[in-house]
């Protein structure tokens, strides 16, 4: 019996999900569901939940073997399952560069934030800078995009106190997302700067080496360099790290995500009309 | 939800550090999800680190199982979830990018095996291999005698060997 048991020996458990501390940290609980007001008062983060529609979209569709998919084709899969996946949802933190001034020279600590989004043109976007890593109270800041379908409001609120709102017509949100998404489009500037109107073009898509099971695609969209992991089977993308000189290096896990689930259209209420 | 954190996260932090991994692939062997495994395990931390108890310095392996073995089976049995994306629960214990490469297919068979085990089978061989028990302790997990669980070990290797050994030999 030594021989098979020195067969399985060649093998260790799979490591934890990245991220899982700081959620127990943060003493959260698994409830996924996108269901109701607690869920969405978390805020969130549009880039993963365009990856995560992204992902169903892609889960949908017939898949040939991953293994024979070009660069482009993974990139173009991704981009389509987040333009046309009925919902997605997505929870994610944005690290900054560590060699970043300190928090007291004006940088945040850390970034959370969620998306939900609809068919429909309708999302829900929230972003909050906190100004300690445990997360806890309320954010420093908070800026949060709301679409009912129709209009879109941006809203920013400084310690939990709404300082501007500004309203705009709601158009195609969905494929501009994920446009934005894929050439590079970061939130950790936001709410300053969310141009989802010229994104750069992508240049030099390479598929980078498989890391611990995930798929990597590299690529550069304007001044910046993208690294991209996805699940080679689900097409779910597990993390990004963007560098620029601008904004250093700043690396997006995704936490949570969740496709064609259902979502109240309460989540995508503007704040004037609630 | 406001967290009490009582119980200083560091020490609670160190034995996730310590048994994280292998907690998680106990329980996924337990309701044959990784996803859902990593729920168990997430609630299960969150009511630790809240509730200020921590397991006690001479059996800290036993305890952790046990309450990882209890949350997974309550959540079998309340379970009515849609299934979910794939998860891999075992990789390849090795740096050797030629060596993993080698290793994935069959880690994804003895993965395949491994679930088609009967459920008791199974945890005795993921508890002596992966949570790196003893068969005492692993009995007292389990519920069962030593003698027991030991059978279970060594019938659920044997369904292994023979599985697998159609395709490795």
């Amino acid at each position: 019996m030594s021989n098979i048991e020195d067969v399985l020996r060649n093998f260790r458990p799979a490591p934890p999900p990245e991220g899982f501390w700081d959620r127990v940290q943060k003493g959260t609980l698994p409830g996924r569901r996108p269901g109701g007001r607690a869920r969405w008062a978390w805020g969130g983060a549009a880039a993963a939940a365009l990856l995560f529609a992204l992902l169903l979209a892609l889960v949908t569709m017939p898949l040939r073997d991953p293994d024979s998919l070009p660069p482009q084709e993974a990139l173009r899969r991704i981009r389509a399952a987040l333009e046309s996946s009925e919902t997605a949802c997505i929870k994610f933190t944005l690290e900054p560069d560590p060699l970043l001034p300190p928090p007291s020279l004006g940088a945040p600590v850390l970034k959370t934030g969620a998306v939900f989004l609809k068919q429909g043109n309708k999302l829900n976007l929230s972003v909050q800078e906190w100004d300690s890593r445990d997360a806890r109270g309320v954010p420093a800041t908070e800026a949060r995009l709301v679409s009912d379908g129709v209009r879109i409001q941006r809203c920013l609120l400084q310690r939990g106190l709404s300082v501007s709102t500004e309203d705009a017509k709601a158009a195609r949100i969905a494929p501009r997302l994920a446009e934005w998404f894929l050439r590079a489009g970061t939130l950790f500037s936001w709410p300053e700067v969310v141009d989802l109107g010229s994104p750069e073009q992508i240049r030099n898509l390479q598929a980078g080496p498989d890391s611990a099971g995930a798929r990597v695609l590299s690529y550069s969209a304007g001044p910046v360099s993208v690294t991209l992991w996805y699940d080679p089977r689900s097409y779910k993308v597990l993390r990004r790290v963007l560098t620029s000189k601008a904004i250093g290096t700043v690396t997006e896990t995704f936490q949570e995500y969740e496709f064609n689930e259902d979502m109240p259209d309460s989540l995508f209420v503007l704040a004037h009309a609630k | 939800m406001e967290l009490m954190a009582i119980v200083e996260s560091r020490t609670l932090e160190s034995l996730w550090r310590r048994f994280g991994a292998r907690l998680i692939l106990y329980a996924a062997a337990l309701v044959k999800d990784r996803s859902l495994a990593e729920d168990v395990l997430q609630t299960l931390f969150v009511r630790l680190l809240s509730s200020g108890v921590l397991p006690p310095a001479d059996a800290e392996a036993t305890y952790l199982f046990r309450a990882v073995r209890n949350a997974a089976l309550n959540e079998l049995r309340a379970r009515s979830r849609a299934r979910r994306a794939y998860s891999s629960l075992l990789e390849p214990d090795s740096q050797d990018p030629r060596a993993i490469a080698e290793l994935g297919e069959l880690g994804r068979r003895i993965e395949a095996v491994l679930l088609e085990l009967g459920q008791d089978e199974r945890e005795a061989v993921v508890l002596k291999i992966w949570g790196d028990v003893s068969f005492a302790h692993g009995a007292e997990i389990s519920g069962v005698s030593e003698k027991t669980f030991e059978y279970r070990y060594y019938k659920g290797l044997s369904v292994l060997k023979d599985k697998l050994g159609q395709a490795h030999e």
